[in-house]
């Protein structure tokens, strides 16, 4: 090997390697779990979540890895319960005082109540993609975030400012500011990551989102004022078509935000398809409704074959016959919690694992050789985890 | 027996094949170019991180430490499963649970305190300061929008009685029973044809009579009881005050939920639970109000406890367990309650009958809400 060959640029493709058996039952044990604790097991779920998934991406050939734990996802969730009960039951009963007050009592004033809250998701979503981030690792070298939080905030509530303003038509500035402020913020391991490009650049993907969610809802209004309640109708027809312009948007941002991102000597490529995503969607829900089908009524049938057994019995044994309530109870209760569990595992195995692979398959690290230069940095140790994620409810999909 | 693997040294990327030796009580870990052992790792500290992936590949680790070991080899890993105690646990240290136990205790803590204490107190204070026509203006906005709502949440009959002559004598009673009082705000009674033995008080001393009530009802001073009930959530200015309550405990209870495992049910039968007690609190004290007025109106206050054991009968006794849920006292124990406050001074009819059935006939003419 000459030296001129070792250094040419080299294209590397992450591959996925994840088991959709091993998530099933994954998800079957820990959702028992999660059910017979009364929710509390479900930090010790996340945990084991992530690591499968990690676990199944590989970069370069080697595995990535999640070094989160449960317990500090449990206390990290308490911390942020004690601060968040005291600050909302405070400001929000603040804000619906000064509301009525001025003005003057509107009914809207439950607008304001809920204000408070605005900052501490975006609070929370940063925190939360801290937590994560120092909690991966690849080849030993840890990923990392900045303690920026606060920053995030102020300018996450300005540009939200701006997109409710001009109707969500200048969303994409917001996306792409924020993206540029975390993705600049993030390291692996000496190496910081850049976020290149301009917010202009995803316009044209949510032109298709303007057309098929904002204008029709302007049109309505527009419609309404002028009492053509049969053109508002119709105007709101194109909302049909929003699911499929939202999925495109995302589609295609997440490629154009990840092909003008850079990391020292790499830079990348995505060729996630709006297609593809929209198939695993169909596809996999296809299949979950089948599967939960032919569960239910196999269930089903074996609850009526127990119930008209019960029915069968002697009338002259009145306590078995007061059974029958019982057993109905149960059965309506298990097939609750069956349907509970076959969904919750059946979504990560034919929906969140797919889309996973498509979006790491589909990348490109280009000069990935370039990754054997990054050196190891310092633990980035906080408590609170992502526990004002979890407590407000706005953490990822997982 | 000897496997291959790349070996990270947790301070640069790069990684190096290596050569795996177990050992008796090690794993060997020796570079693959020059055979030269880097590291052995001693089996108490060894970690093999979780697998789920279908190739098979492995990753071990040791405690505490960045620096690890990739490998594919299957009989390796089989021999360290036989050989390695706690294999499979993870690597990263553990913080203790004395501290979760600790902040579980104040978590419950500041939720109790909020909930019960704070939030209550403030929105006491809080109802004290807002203008009452801030209030009027407020409960204006929620009788529109009830009227918007009524004729489908009711039923078509959902219309204002505005029968002059009953108004009248409605309003007759009005004065006879809140004549010695002093509220922020005048009373507004009115009475809906709706077919709900109940009555509702609104912020800024709006008070509606469904007719369904008066029907019921056997004697003026049944609605008389009813009426001073109401006046009781006026002059304490409920509404306004369990509305800022509310709007402070809003989704304190939800934080505790984070999935959908069965717990958003939960926390909402949680928060009934809650509304109802501050309700059955305020409902109390409404009717310790409602047996002074009276009294002080010398309307007979055991007509009140008539009423009560009236619709207890029709409704029939709840369950107990639902008792926590109901947002009303207990009927029994409210007529009792009725009935031994008793009046103190003279008993006068609060209607002549002419006026008792002119009240009874409100509904002979109607209008839209």
């Amino acid at each position: 090997m000459t030296i001129a060959a070792a250094r040419a640029p080299t294209d590397s493709a992450p591959s996925y390697h994840g088991s959709g058996a091993a998530l099933f039952w994954l998800m079957v044990r820990t959702t028992i779990y999660s059910l017979l604790t009364l929710g509390i097991y479900r930090f010790w779920q996340r945990t084991k979540m992530r690591q499968h998934f990690w676990n199944g991406i590989r970069v370069g050939g080697s595995p990535l890895e999640y070094t989160g734990t449960g317990l500090e996802k449990l206390l990290g969730f308490l911390i942020a319960v004690v601060f968040l009960a005291v600050y909302l039951g405070l400001f929000q009963i603040g804000f619906f005082f000064l509301g009525l007050q001025l003005s003057g009592g509107s009914e809207l004033v439950g607008l304001f109540t809920s204000l408070p809250v605005v900052p501490l998701i975006y609070y929370a979503q940063y925190r939360s993609r801290r937590y994560v981030l120092s909690r991966t690792q690849l080849r030993g070298i840890r990923f990392a975030m900045d303690r920026d939080a606060l920053g995030y905030v102020w300018r996450a509530l300005g540009h939200l400012l701006l997109t409710a303003m001009t109707l969500g038509v200048l969303y994409p500035r917001m996306h792409w500011y924020l993206e540029r402020y975390k993705a600049n913020r993030t390291c692996y391991g000496d190496v910081r990551l850049l976020q290149g490009g301009r917010w202009q650049m995803l316009m044209r993907p949510w032109s298709a989102v303007i057309a098929t969610l904002i204008l029709p809802f302007v049109a309505a209004a527009v419609f309404v004022a002028l009492d053509n309640g049969f053109l508002a109708g119709l105007s709101l027809l194109a909302l049909l078509a929003a699911p499929i312009a939202w999925i495109h948007y995302t589609v295609s941002s997440f490629r154009i935000l990840t092909d003008t991102k850079s990391a020292a000597g790499m830079s990348f490529m995505s060729r996630a398809r709006t297609g593809s995503v929209i198939a695993i969607y169909l596809l996999g829900y296809l299949l979950i409704g089948v599967i939960v089908f032919l569960v239910t009524t196999t269930l089903m049938s074996g609850a009526a074959v127990v119930t008209g057994e019960v029915l069968k019995m002697p009338r002259d044994l009145d306590g078995l016959a007061d059974l029958l309530p019982f057993v109905t109870f149960w059965v309506v209760m298990l097939g609750y919690l069956a349907l509970f569990l076959m969904w919750s595992a059946l979504n990560a195995v034919f929906i969140t694992q797919p889309l996973l692979a498509h979006y790491v398959t589909t990348l490109t690290i280009h000069n990935a050789d370039e990754i054997d230069t990054v050196r190891q940095r310092e633990q980035d140790d906080f408590v609170e985890a992502e526990g004002f994620a979890d407590a407000l409810d706005v953490g990822g999909a997982f | 027996m000897m496997a291959k693997g790349r070996y990270f040294d947790g301070h640069a990327a790069r990684g190096r094949p290596v050569d795996l030796t177990l050992g008796t009580s090690t794993l060997a870990i020796s570079d693959s170019d020059t055979g030269r052992v880097i590291v052995a790792w001693p089996f108490a500290d060894l970690r093999a991180l979780p697998g789920g992936v279908k190739d098979g590949m492995f990753t071990l680790a040791r405690m505490k430490e960045a620096a690890r070991v990739e490998c594919s080899d299957a009989a390796l890993l089989r021999d360290l499963r036989r050989q390695v105690r706690g294999l499979t646990r993870g690597p990263a240290r553990r913080r203790g649970a004395g501290r979760v136990a600790l902040w579980a205790g104040a978590a419950v803590g500041a939720l109790a305190l909020m909930i019960f204490g704070l939030v209550p107190r403030l929105a006491e204070r809080l109802t004290v300061l807002i203008d009452p026509q801030v209030e009027i203006a407020m409960g204006d906005q929620v009788r529109a929008r009830l009227g918007d709502i009524s004729p489908m949440l009711l039923d078509d009959r959902a219309r204002a009685c505005v029968d002059p002559a009953g108004q009248k004598a409605l309003d007759r009673m009005v004065a006879r029973i809140s004549r010695n009082l002093d509220l922020p705000y005048p009373l507004r009674v009115e009475v809906w044809d709706a077919n709900m033995v109940n009555a509702i008080t609104l912020p800024g001393g709006r008070i509606i009579f469904f007719n369904d009530l008066i029907q019921q009802s056997d004697t003026a001073e049944e609605v008389a009881g009813v009426l001073a009930h109401e006046i009781g959530h006026v002059a304490h200015r409920d509404g306004l005050r369990l509305s800022l309550r509310a709007a402070g405990s809003a989704g304190l209870l939800g934080l505790i939920v984070g999935d959908a495992t069965g717990g958003a049910a939960a926390v909402i039968a949680a928060e009934q639970l809650l509304n109802a007690s501050y309700t059955r609190g305020a409902e109390t004290a409404a009717d310790g109000f409602a047996f002074d007025l009276l009294d002080g109106a010398n309307v007979d206050v055991s007509a009140f406890a008539g009423f009560f054991e009236k619709i207890g009968q029709q409704a029939g006794e709840p369950p107990a367990i639902m008792e926590h849920f109901a947002t009303h006292p207990d009927l029994d124990l409210r007529a009792q309650q009725a009935r031994d406050h008793g009046n103190t001074g003279p008993i006068r009819p609060v209607l002549t009958p002419e006026q008792w059935s002119d009240l009874r006939n409100i509904c002979d003419s109607t209008r839209r809400l």
